[in-house]
């Protein structure tokens, strides 16, 4: 406690807390253009802090992680464009409720539920840091595969119309994981010749395209109806604004749970906040009493979603403080940082410097409050995006997208694989099959296939495997078992004539 | 969206076979000594999607076609667009490497909203020119590097 306080002092300084309000601001500000994401403003602010005091750097790249994690889910919500694939949950009811004229109740109840995870998750880190980093140590290879391929069985069954091809998307992703030189025998993978490819697909740029620049894709092939809509938008009655008190009573919940999801998740390395957001979603919209409403501006899937994607950030770093391993790719980043600002992240960081460690706690707390303050302000200011016209709004989009692909994928090359993958995004748009679960399948993959062979080192694949590893065992029963139930395989014979004909012909339609 | 998820079923059905059969094989060398061999989670992956569109294709096979099921998920307008935005990016990637940043961010913005409706003189003038603008702000001045 006392370390903490310590901590608070060294942060409550008015240079600090400038930096902590700038990182903030700043990632509030990335966060709304689609596209780029907390990954992007991380990465791209870490040279600028190479100036910058131990602290101030550090609270500075916190608060614009924060601030972009928050910030990604107004671009979701106005434009049904994601900041960041984790936001995507956000904008399946986030955007209808804006298209109903309830943008700013939307936008509410995503920042205080983004506030109320990023709190809680940082008071887990900071109370439970060491003994849940020895939970987490406690997943092997084995367990981790497991758990990997059932979360992206769990994430495509949830995603579209069809759990089929939102399965398929997913393995598709996992496939172009794979291109690029393998890991253990520097053997190139699909790269066609290609040298740019040895590296493999990168990551921001091919999601910029599938998912922001295929989204103004179709908003310019519809711009007539929501030139419309978006006047509509702008005569909703400000009693829309509010969030009612029934509204309050059905969203807590789904906070507490997307903030326990999104922690947990954020804890095990590797799952990242796209599985947390998604899980969230998926585990409130099972837990309502009317799923139905969801995907048509059901206010608990805004929260549910938001909760869990920013409670991801804060628990990432616990093994990243406990041994060393990050947990997020944010987390990732922030290796960097702390090395080049003289902190090795590891559990000797809080022998050697626990001051400094104190001082991140304290930053990070302190960026909640200032999330809190500059989304709850800025909230009139960003919701103004919704009356700029279109033929404004896309080409801006369009541009910050090529800047983007350009710093994130190597100049000319990450224009090329935003242009190709935007093509297959609105294909994958149109045919309905889930460009999020592909994301994610491609953003797993690689975890997938260091722990597959790690397993396979370890177990030889013989059968003892099952009896040995328990937990696995439930995980990839509970994935065929899943696998079968979605891709509509009945285990038993159906009776016939069970259902009632009206049900039938809705289930034709 | 019947007839789009057999055609699609079928075409990734297709894609992956040539994947097991030639793309996998002529891309990814074997190795011997590796713990498992670069080949087997793509051989695992295009597997399984061969299976499951496979599976896509005789499941919606199966099903009764809806009536109002014309098979075109693409309109001529969304057609239209995605060459005019992608042909426009393209476009200004190939202007960038012949007549610099200025011409190519600023020949991006302008085309596209010329085709969106855009007539307004200031308006056509200022957002490119303010785009621009916080483009060099951020690439050159905040990250010192450069558009080359």
């Amino acid at each position: 406690m006392t370390a903490l306080l310590n901590g608070f002092a060294d942060v409550f300084t008015a240079v600090n807390l400038l930096w902590i309000v700038l990182g903030v601001g700043t990632g509030y500000v990335v966060g709304v253009i689609p596209g780029l994401g907390k990954g992007t403003a991380t990465a791209v602010a870490v040279p600028l802090t190479f100036y910058l005091p131990p602290i101030a750097a550090i609270a500075y790249l916190i608060g614009i992680s924060k601030g972009s994690a928050a910030g990604s889910a107004v671009s979701a919500i106005l434009l049904n464009a994601p900041g960041e694939p984790s936001s995507a949950p956000t904008a399946m009811d986030g955007y209808p409720l804006a298209r109903q004229g309830k943008a700013r109740k939307a936008l509410k109840m995503g920042l205080f539920a983004s506030v109320t995870g990023d709190v809680i998750s940082t008071l887990l880190l900071i109370l439970l840091a060491a003994p849940l980093a020895r939970v987490a140590m406690l997943i092997g290879p084995v367990e981790l595969t497991a758990i990997l391929v059932f979360s992206l069985a769990f994430i495509g069954s949830l995603s579209g119309r069809s759990a089929l091809k939102g399965i398929i998307a997913g393995i598709l992703g996992v496939f172009v994981s794979t291109i690029g030189m393998e890991i253990e025998t520097a053997v190139p993978r699909m790269t066609f010749g290609l040298l740019d490819l040895w590296d493999g697909v990168p990551l921001i740029p091919m999601a910029i395209g599938m998912l922001a620049l295929a989204e103004m894709i179709v908003q310019a092939s519809d711009r007539n109806t929501l030139e419309l809509e978006r006047i509509s938008l702008g005569a909703a009655d400000a009693a829309n604004d509010r969030i009612s008190r029934a509204e309050w009573r059905q969203s807590l919940p789904a906070i507490l749970r997307g903030t326990f999801i999104g922690s947990a998740i954020g804890i095990l390395p590797g799952l990242g906040a796209s599985v947390a957001s998604f899980i969230s979603y998926g585990a409130t919209r099972r837990a309502a009493s009317d799923p139905e409403r969801f995907g048509k501006g059901a206010i608990e899937g805004v929260a549910a979603s938001e909760s869990a994607d920013n409670a991801v950030v804060p628990a990432s770093f616990v093994p990243l403080f406990a041994i060393g391993v990050p947990g997020s790719v944010i987390a990732a980043i922030m290796i960097g940082a702390f090395m080049i600002h003289g902190l090795t992240p590891g559990p000797r960081m809080f022998v050697e410097q626990p001051r400094l460690v104190a001082a991140i706690y304290a930053s990070m707390l302190v960026a909640s409050v200032a999330l809190l303050a500059i989304g709850w302000f800025g909230q009139r200011l960003f919701s103004l995006i919704v009356h700029v016209p279109l033929r404004l709004v896309l080409p801006s989009v369009i541009f910050f997208c090529c800047i983007g692909a350009w710093l994130q994928g190597g100049g000319a090359f990450g224009i090329v694989v935003m242009v190709v993958f935007g093509l297959l995004g609105v294909l994958a748009k149109q045919l309905d099959y889930s460009f999020v679960t592909f994301l994610i399948g491609f953003v797993i993959g690689p975890n997938m296939e260091l722990s597959m062979r790690q397993a396979i080192a370890m177990t030889n694949l013989e059968p003892r495997l099952f009896i040995d590893h328990p937990v696995a065992t439930v995980f990839l029963i509970a994935t065929i078992l899943m696998v079968l139930r979605f891709s509509g395989v009945r285990l038993r014979r159906p009776r016939a004539a069970t259902a009632h004909p009206s049900q039938r012909r809705e289930e034709l339609k | 969206m019947r007839h789009a998820d057999i055609v699609s079923g079928a075409a990734l059905f297709i894609g992956s076979l040539c994947m097991i059969l030639w793309g996998i094989p002529a891309q990814i060398d074997a190795v011997d000594g590796a713990t498992i061999s670069p080949r087997a989670l793509p051989y695992v992956c295009a597997v399984a999607e061969a299976v499951l569109s496979g599976g896509l294709v005789l499941a919606r096979l199966r099903a009764p076609a809806a009536p109002d099921d014309t098979g075109t998920v693409l309109s001529l307008s969304q057609i239209l667009w995605t060459g005019i935005v992608l042909g426009a990016v393209l476009g200004a990637l190939f202007l960038l490497g012949t007549l610099g940043p200025l011409v190519a961010g600023g020949g991006l913005v302008l085309v596209l909203m010329l085709a969106l409706g855009e007539r307004r003189p200031l308006a056509l003038i200022g957002l490119p020119a303010g785009l621009l603008g916080l483009g060099w702000l951020l690439i050159y001045q905040i990250l010192g590097t450069a558009v080359v």
